[in-house]
């Protein structure tokens, strides 16, 4: 994986697909896969547009992303600003159906710069009249030697303070301000979260108007307009909607010069339609959720992917060549579909932090214990095995094995990781008296997979062997062997199974894998002081008096310090890994909830969306004001220094339910900081924001995460 | 410790057992591996190795070793690897599918062609208990593919892996047709003779049990 040798991110371009060619930004240092930066012009909240097709030629490019390049859009519609009837309007249906119409037309196509303004620039004499006071972090500049760190901190200091200088627009100060002066202190940013999301999940219902109502779509057909997959609805639908799809996505295909080019996203109101074009394969998505056209290709991009890794390339190519119209679905079984079902309601439901972040968790460590892992994984390894993974509960990486000349790419990863952790097909059985049975019983009937999967990235063509294997950290043997005291509090069922995948090249190297597998974990419960700090990372640390803490692996803001921050992702872009907080003061039980999760992870896509798109070139302080339901609203403000430096601050209006039924209007804000090393995104509760306190965490965050490195991030590996 | 008596001498032995069948015909039996039954466990991907140990008679103990197979068609040509080497088959179909019964046949051909000569084969019927609530959910007959099984020599099983009904039973009788005689772990073997003082063990130092 290229996070985790240096010389793979330094000397071969990390690409999510051969089309997207991530280029340096300015510190030459690459983006990593799965999140490219690529810039594509945000979505005109401000001017009306009623329908918005883009294209770019040879389907996704990077470069037709990025807002200085020129695109073709097709506009459908006349462009009419004068006209305020609410895009809001129209819907899914309503969106599909102009898109038809306009197929059977010949749409104008013109030229035009992508020159739609996103935001509102209140100005851009940033350098003048600074406010000295905030020099971000001097540590930060003799380390990166760079001049750009000072202004920089500046530049934080004085985006914080713009409203004093009545710079800003009235919407954001009235939003900045509304906090201090009713003071929300009281309501944690756990009840916060709870402005009305509603969790999507996968079906294969009739009703038209049940399907039409989701805010999440994802369709697979085939080139030819057969059905393959779909997140909702019945067969039918899927069926009827794949020759919707396929006819508009071929109109677009042939230009009138005979070359071709692919669509790839339009907009109607509230919806977006993505489109991925590989053929022999289509895929679309639409979305209401305000994300991103690269952010829904990126998982239409992952989606396409699962399906590699279960048939690989070569194979569906070979069926489609049989046969222009083969039913791939024939190739696919129930696990399959579950597979995409539950990777669909990942990703509508943002349950996903690596994806939208762009990156691998990993587990909190004291290194010389990932060491001692890591020399125990060398002892054992065999001569067939290719790759090793040790994987913590929820796909937080321990440590790796790997040839020296190889590394695995992060999105092969997720998409490894997607399957054994996000689908029940590997979730160990429901055994609600795990307690009374004995270890040996127990051990008697843990089951050992071997799973042919294609790693596209790896190869596309062929197939590797995973051997995996789960080991309860919580078994009654071990922790008596360890003198542990299982606390029920503690996280139980697969949330303290240590994860062995082990990746041999030969199909028929089970049993030596297994003998490795075997030896592995014997070596690793063997290890007292091992044992123990996997146990207190992943289950929680032992008092003395025999009580439980929580798991040393969750980081909270408050053992860094940094006050006002309630949770925060830090990602090292070195390694491609980052760091997920625990929500200031929660419980297990609140981190583990999947709407919290989807709530929190919705607010970080937003925040990264931000990251991906509103870097508009030179430098300014943009804000904007997006209203996007009833529940929701966003106002961001946005500094940018250099391509490469960025600050958000967005303030969420949100709108909780209370318990007499009304709604009551609070506001969550959210701030991040992005420079060629690292982003921190943070969330922080609204009320009262010190912008001098909030500056300070941040600093404290930034400087923490870098002196604790080693523990938070997988660095290598054990290299064979 | 008493040593035992020559002719009691505890026997243990270990089989490979495949498990083959269509997809979603039910073929992990849970009862039998865990006794447990899971509504929400997903179709297997590749296979799963697990083992059960389970006690013949009072001195005879039988590890299997199993794999249990997906029955997507695309693992298909991974499937020799599984059986090559394995000492009995569970040929699994669904009652209520009669085409489950087809694709099981095709199974039991494909194994009398290239596994084992000597491999014991076990037709089996599962989700006896859908049958059991409505004889009309029954597309199978029992008499059937009872004649079927024993006209090719394999024995065969009606069962249920949610309520556990016939598995322990099926799966003695599959034990009770294995040679077990010859099967008898060596290293076990060893062990309790070095208990038997009788017969002091001079040049065995690899014995020691792990
Ligand atoms: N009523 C009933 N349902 C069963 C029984 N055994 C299995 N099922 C159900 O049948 C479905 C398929 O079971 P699986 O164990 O996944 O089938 P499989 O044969 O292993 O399928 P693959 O792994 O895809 O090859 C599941 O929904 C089970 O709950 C049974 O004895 N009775
Ligand atoms: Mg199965």
């Amino acid at each position: 994986m290229e996070s985790i040798s240096g010389r793979s991110i330094s000397s071969s371009p990390i690409t999510i697909h051969e089309s997207y060619i991530p280029e340096p930004n300015d510190s030459g240092i690459l983006e990593e896969t799965g999140r490219d930066r690529a810039k594509e012009p945000l979505a005109p909240p401000l001017l009306k547009r009623k329908s918005i097709v883009s294209m770019s030629e040879n389907s996704l490019l990077l470069s037709d992303l990025q807002a200085s390049v020129p695109t073709t859009a097709v506009t459908l519609e006349n462009v009419d600003q004068e006209e305020a009837s609410g895009p809001e309007e129209e819907t899914f249906e309503q969106g599909i159906a102009t898109a038809l119409r306009h197929s059977r037309l010949s749409p104008s196509i013109r030229s035009t710069r992508s020159s739609i303004v996103p935001t509102l620039t209140i100005f851009s004499d940033e350098e003048d009249d600074v406010n000295e006071g905030d020099d971000y972090d001097e540590q930060e500049e003799e380390e990166d030697g760079s001049s750009q760190r000072r202004t920089f901190g500046r530049l934080l200091g004085n985006l914080l303070s713009t409203d004093d200088r009545n710079s800003l627009s009235n919407s954001l100060r009235n939003s900045v301000h509304s906090g201090i002066d009713e003071n929300t202190e009281g309501i944690s940013l756990v009840q916060k979260l709870n402005f009305g999301y509603e969790m999507e999940s996968t079906d294969d219902n009739e009703d038209m108007t049940e399907f039409f109502s989701r805010r999440k779509h994802f369709f697979i057909l085939s080139s030819a307009g057969k059905p393959i997959y779909s997140m909702h609805g019945s067969d039918e639908i899927l069926t009827v909607f794949s020759g919707v799809i396929q006819t508009i996505v071929s109109f677009f295909q042939y230009k009138f010069d005979g070359t071709t080019e692919s669509l790839k996203s339009f907009e109607s109101g509230k919806v977006k339609f993505v489109f991925l074009n590989r053929y022999p394969i289509i895929l679309m998505a639409t979305s209401s959720y305000n994300e991103s056209t690269i952010e829904i290709s990126q998982q239409l991009e992952f989606l396409y992917n699962f399906l590699l890794t279960t048939l690989s390339k070569p194979h569906i190519d070979k069926m489609f060549q049989k046969r222009e119209n083969f039913d791939l679905r024939k190739l696919l079984g129930r696990a399959d579909i579950a597979c995409m079902d539950s990777i669909c309601k990942d990703l509508a439901n943002f349950h996903n932090p690596g994806l939208i972040i762009g990156g691998l968790e990993c587990l909190r460590l004291r290194k010389t214990i990932r060491n001692k892992i890591e020399k125990r994984l060398l002892m054992n390894k065999s001569e067939n095995l290719l790759y090793g993974l040790l994987v913590a509960p929820g796909g937080r990486l321990i440590t790796v094995l790997r040839p020296r000349k190889h590394t695995l790419h992060t999105s092969d990863l997720q998409l490894l990781f997607s399957l054994i952790f996000n689908t029940n097909t590997f979730k160990t059985y429901n055994n609600t008296d795990s307690q009374t049975s004995g270890s040996e019983e127990n051990s008697a009937a843990d089951e050992e997979f071997w799973v042919p999967l294609c790693l596209p990235k790896f190869n596309p063509n062929g197939f590797l062997y995973c051997f995996i294997q789960f080991l309860d950290l919580k078994s009654k043997e071990l922790v008596e062997r360890h003198g542990i005291n299982p606390d029920d509090s503690t996280p139980s069922g697969d949330g303290t199974k240590l994860s062995l995948i082990l990746i041999s090249a030969y199909k028929d190297s089970f049993f030596e894998m297994r003998e490795v597998g075997k030896n592995v974990f014997r070596n690793l419960c063997g290890n007292r002081p091992i044992y123990r700090e996997l146990y207190r990372s992943i289950i929680g640390t032992q008092g003395a008096d025999g009580s439980t803490g929580l798991p040393y692996g969750a980081v909270s803001p408050a053992d860094i310090p940094a006050p006002l921050i309630k949770h925060f992702i830090y990602k090292s872009k070195k390694h491609t890994q980052f760091l997920f907080s625990r929500i200031h003061g929660s419980t297990q039980e609140t981190m583990e909830d999947p709407k919290t999760r989807s709530q929190i992870m919705l607010l970080y896509s937003k925040m990264h969306s931000l990251v991906n798109t509103n870097n508009s070139t030179g430098g300014g302080i943009n804000t904007s004001l997006q209203k996007q339901d009833e529940n929701f609203e966003v106002t961001q403000l946005s500094a940018n220094l250099t391509s490469s430096n960025f600050i958000y601050y967005i303030n969420w209006k949100v709108g909780v339910p209370r318990e007499d039924g009304q709604i009551s209007t609070d506001t969550i804000v959210g701030f991040v900081i992005v420079t060629p090393a690292y982003e921190v995104y943070m969330i922080t509760n609204g009320g009262v924001v010190d912008k001098q306190i909030l500056v300070n965490s941040c600093k404290s965050i930034v400087r923490w995460c870098k002196r604790n490195e080693d523990r938070l991030f997988v660095s290598g590996g054990a290299v064979f | 410790m008493s040593a035992p008596i020559n002719t009691e001498e505890p026997r243990f032995a270990q089989f490979k057992l495949v498990l083959l069948g269509e997809s979603a015909v039910g073929k992990v039996l849970h009862r039998f591996v865990k006794d447990s039954f899971d509504d929400f466990r997903e179709s297997t991907i590749g296979a799963a190795f697990l083992t059960q140990t389970i006690l013949l008679d009072h001195n005879t103990t039988v590890k299997f070793e199993i794999w249990d197979t997906a029955g997507q068609e695309r693992y298909k040509s991974l499937a020799p690897m599984y059986y090559r080497n394995a000492n009995c088959a569970l040929v699994v179909f669904d009652l209520t599918k009669q085409e489950s019964l087809e694709k099981a046949k095709s199974w039991i051909k494909e194994l009398q062609r290239q596994a084992n000569s000597d491999i014991v084969i076990a037709l089996t019927g599962n989700k006896l208990d859908l049958v059991q609530e409505d004889e009309g959910a029954r597309e199978v007959s029992e008499d059937e593919a009872r004649a079927y099984a024993n006209e090719l020599g394999l024995l065969y099983f009606e069962v249920s892996a949610k309520t556990g009904q016939e598995i322990k039973e099926s799966f003695k009788s599959i034990a009770e047709k294995l040679p077990i005689e010859e099967k008898v772990n060596p290293r076990q073997g060893r062990r309790s003779r070095n208990v038997d003082l009788s017969r002091p063990n001079t040049n065995d130092q690899q014995a020691c049990g792990c």
